[in-house]
C-alpha cells in the first residue's frame, strides 16, 4: 500500500468474487455495497488522470459517474480473468482517456497554464491542497517545506503530461498496480508498460525541471 | 540519458527507480554508469524522488452525491428500458409484466437510523440515552405525582381553634353557612320558626375567624365547616373564588399589588389590574351576595319576637372585617341580631393568575396582603369571568420547573378600605 493511501478495499479477492456472484445471481441490492466500496478509488483514478485541479474536479465526478454506470451495466461481461478492481479501473481509465482524446484541444489549452488551476492553488476546498497531503509527524519544518514544494511541482508537472503518460503514472504510483495489472488496464503487453512507464517518468522529470527553473517559465503576466 | 553505451536499457533504469532487484551483472553495469556519468545518477535519483512525491499526494474522495447520481441514472435507464420493452412487447402482443427491471434494481441504501447505529459507540450512546430518559421520566413522575398532604394548618387551626400553624397574615377563611339539613348532627338543630319553613333561604356568607371557634352564626344558624383550601381550589376552578383585602391603607395595598404586576412571585402568581368592566362584574357578584344575605337575615329576624329593628344595630358588626358577620354564641332573646355591613367598598380590583392547587392559593393569600391587612377568600355566586393575566413566563411553560406544570386559575383580588 502506498503512503497516504487508504486501506485497499480491493484486497479481499474472495469477497469481491462473492459480491459479484451475488449480484449476478439476482441480488441487485448488493450494487450499493459494491459501488460504495470502490467509489473513492475510481474517483481518484479519474481525478488524477484528468490532471487534478479545478478543471479535473469539475469533470472527474461526471466521468466517474459514467464509469460506474458502465460498470453496473457491464458487470455480466466481467469474466473473472483479472481482479475486479483491475477491471473497474480499466473501465474508469478508458472512460477518462476517451474523454481526454475528445477534448484534446481544450485540454491542451488548459494545460498550457497549469499553474493557474493546479493543485495547491485551488480555493474551492474540494480538492486537497498539497499542503494537506503532508503526513503527520514529519521530521522538521524545513523538510516539510521541501516536501511540500516537491509535491507541488510534481503535481503541476503531472498535469502537463500527455494523458497516456499521466495515466500510466497514476496507475503505478497513485493506484499501486503491478505491471501486469497495468497491462490489463491499458491493454498492452508488460514490456510496453515498462517502456511507457520509464518514458513517462522521464517526461515527468523534464516537466519538473522546467518548473524548477523560474526564469525559463514564461511570465503569465 | 545515454544508457546504450553502458549496455543498459530502460528496463534496467526503471528497475533502479522502482527499487526492484536487478541481476548482479546489470546492477554492476548500472552502478558503473552512474559513477562515470553523474547526470545519469542525478536523473535516476530525481526519478525516485518524483515517484515518492507522487505517492505522497493527498488521497481524494468521491463527492457525496456520486452514488445517488449513479442510482438515479440507472433508475432512469431502467425506466427507459422498460418503456422500450413494453413497446416491443406490445408490438409482439406479449405481456410485458415481469420484464421491467426496475423492481430488481435496488441499490443498497441505508436508513439514517441504521447509519447512526452502525457505529458501536453510537449504539452505546443510544442505550445510555434511553436509560437516561427512563430514569428522568420516572423522577418526573415521582415529583409531579400528587401526594396526600396533611390538612392545611390554617384550616386545622380554624377547625380546632388552636394556633398550630405559623401564619403572619391575619387570614380568614370563608365558611359556607348553608342551613344544615334538618336533623343533622352539626350544631343545634333548631327548627326554623313556623311560617318561615317554606320561605327560600339563600346562602349568605359568614366568616369563621381565627380567634373564635366555629359558632352559630347570626340568626341562629348552625356553623358549617370553614372552607378548606381544597374547597377554594374547587371554587377557583369554577371561577367563583376571589380574594378580598380589607386594608387600612388601600394605597399601600395597591402599591404592593402594583409592584407584583408582571412579576412572578414565589407562589408563581401573576398580578394584573382587572379592566373596569370585569371589576364591575366581580363587585356586582359580591353585592348580590350581600343583598341576599341581608334579605335572609331580615326575613328570619322578622319572625322572631322581641328583636329590634334599630338601624344602629346594623352598624354594630365587626368593623375590622367589613361584610363579615362575626360568629358568636346564639344570642339570647332580646339581643339584637347583627347585620353585616355592606361588603364592597372596593377601591381597586386586580386579577391574580395562580397555579390551581392549595399551595398556590395559600401563597397568593399571604402574598397580596400586608401584615396589617385582612385577606380572605370569598365566594362569588357567579364566575367573575376575569381575563387571564398573560406574561412571558405563563407562555414559556418549559422554563418553569416540572412542579409548576399545573393548571392555573384567575382569582380576582379586591382591595377595599377597612372601616
Amino acid at each position: 500500500m502506498l503512503p497516504g493511501e487508504p486501506p485497499n478495499p480491493l484486497g479481499d479477492d474472495a469477497r469481491e468474487l462473492a459480491l459479484v456472484r451475488a449480484i449476478r445471481s439476482g441480488d441487485r441490492a448488493r450494487w450499493g455495497e459494491l459501488l460504495s466500496r470502490y467509489q473513492d478509488r475510481l474517483y481518484a483514478v479519474c481525478f488524477r488522470t484528468l490532471g487534478g485541479g479545478n478543471r479535473a474536479q469539475q469533470h472527474a465526478a461526471d466521468l466517474c459517474h459514467d464509469a460506474m454506470v458502465k460498470i453496473m451495466q457491464g458487470l455480466d461481461s466481467f469474466d473473472g480473468s483479472s481482479k475486479l478492481s483491475t477491471w473497474m479501473i480499466r473501465v474508469a481509465m478508458n472512460t477518462c482517456l476517451s474523454w481526454l482524446r475528445a477534448q484534446k484541444h481544450r485540454a491542451h489549452a488548459s494545460l498550457d497554464a497549469p499553474h493557474q488551476t493546479g493543485e495547491g492553488y485551488s480555493d474551492s476546498g474540494r480538492v486537497s491542497s498539497v499542503l494537506d497531503s503532508l503526513p503527520a509527524g514529519e521530521p522538521s519544518a524545513a523538510s516539510n517545506v521541501e516536501r511540500t514544494e516537491q509535491r507541488r511541482r510534481v503535481a503541476r508537472a503531472l498535469e502537463g503530461l500527455d494523458p497516456e503518460q499521466r495515466a500510466i503514472l497514476v496507475l503505478r504510483d497513485l493506484q499501486g498496480l503491478e505491471y501486469d495489472q497495468i497491462a490489463e488496464v491499458l491493454g498492452t503487453p508488460v514490456g510496453t508498460v515498462k517502456s511507457r512507464l520509464f518514458r513517462a517518468r522521464a517526461a515527468l522529470r523534464a516537466a519538473v525541471e522546467t518548473l524548477e527553473r523560474p526564469a525559463a517559465r514564461p511570465d503569465p503576466a | 540519458m545515454n544508457l546504450e553505451r553502458f549496455q543498459l536499457d530502460e528496463s534496467d533504469a526503471l528497475a533502479f527507480v522502482e527499487g526492484e532487484a536487478l541481476p548482479a551483472d546489470r546492477l554492476a553495469r548500472l552502478r558503473h554508469a552512474m559513477r562515470v556519468d553523474p547526470s545519469i545518477a542525478s536523473e535516476l535519483e530525481a526519478m525516485r524522488a518524483d515517484r515518492e512525491a507522487l505517492g505522497g499526494l493527498a488521497p481524494v474522495r468521491a463527492p457525496g452525491d456520486l452514488l445517488s447520481r449513479v442510482e438515479a441514472t440507472l433508475e432512469r435507464q431502467s425506466l427507459l428500458d422498460a418503456v422500450a420493452l413494453n413497446g416491443h412487447a406490445e408490438s409482439l402482443h406479449e405481456p410485458a409484466i415481469g420484464t421491467i427491471p426496475i423492481s430488481t434494481l435496488q441499490p443498497r441504501r441505508r436508513s439514517h437510523v441504521s447509519a447512526v447505529l452502525a457505529s458501536p459507540w453510537s449504539r452505546r450512546l443510544a442505550v445510555a440515552a434511553g436509560i437516561a430518559i427512563l430514569i428522568g421520566g420516572g423522577l418526573l413522575m415521582i415529583r409531579t405525582r400528587p401526594t396526600p398532604r396533611p390538612s392545611d394548618p390554617l384550616v386545622a387551626r380554624d377547625n380546632t381553634g388552636q394556633t398550630s400553624g405559623p401564619s403572619d397574615v391575619p387570614t380568614r377563611l370563608i365558611a359556607d353557612t348553608r342551613p344544615p339539613a334538618r336533623g343533622s348532627g352539626d350544631g343545634p338543630a333548631t327548627p326554623p320558626p313556623r311560617g318561615v319553613e317554606s320561605a327560600p333561604v339563600p346562602d349568605p356568607i359568614a366568616v369563621a375567624t381565627n380567634d373564635a371557634p366555629a359558632a352559630p352564626a347570626v340568626a341562629e344558624r348552625a356553623p358549617a365547616a370553614p372552607m378548606a383550601l381544597d374547597e377554594a381550589v374547587r371554587l377557583a376552578r369554577q371561577g367563583r373564588l376571589a380574594v378580598r383585602i380589607a386594608a387600612r391603607q388601600p394605597e399601600q395595598a395597591q402599591a404592593r399589588l402594583e409592584s407584583m404586576r408582571h412579576r412572578r412571585s414565589a407562589a408563581s402568581a401573576v398580578i394584573e389590574r382587572l379592566p373596569a368592566d370585569q371589576a364591575g362584574l366581580a363587585i356586582a357578584a359580591l353585592q348580590r351576595q350581600y343583598d341576599t344575605m341581608v334579605l335572609a337575615l331580615q326575613t328570619q329576624r322578622s319572625t322572631r319576637p322581641g328583636e329590634t329593628t334599630d338601624p344602629t344595630t346594623v352598624a354594630a358588626g365587626d368593623r375590622s372585617a367589613p361584610g363579615a358577620a362575626r360568629p358568636s354564641a346564639a344570642p339570647p332573646a332580646g339581643v339584637p341580631v347583627l347585620i353585616p355591613e355592606r361588603p364592597v367598598y372596593a377601591d381597586d380590583v386586580y386579577a391574580a393568575r395562580v397555579q390551581l392547587d392549595e399551595a398556590g392559593l395559600r401563597a397568593l393569600l399571604r402574598a397580596v396582603a400586608l401584615s396589617t391587612d385582612a385577606a380572605e377568600f370569598i365566594v362569588l355566586d357567579l364566575p367573575a369571568d376575569a381575563p387571564p393575566a398573560l406574561d412571558a413566563e405563563s407562555v414559556l411553560w418549559w422554563r418553569s420547573p416540572a412542579a409548576a406544570w399545573l393548571p392555573r386559575a384567575v382569582v380576582p383580588v379586591i382591595v377595599e378600605r377597612a372601616r
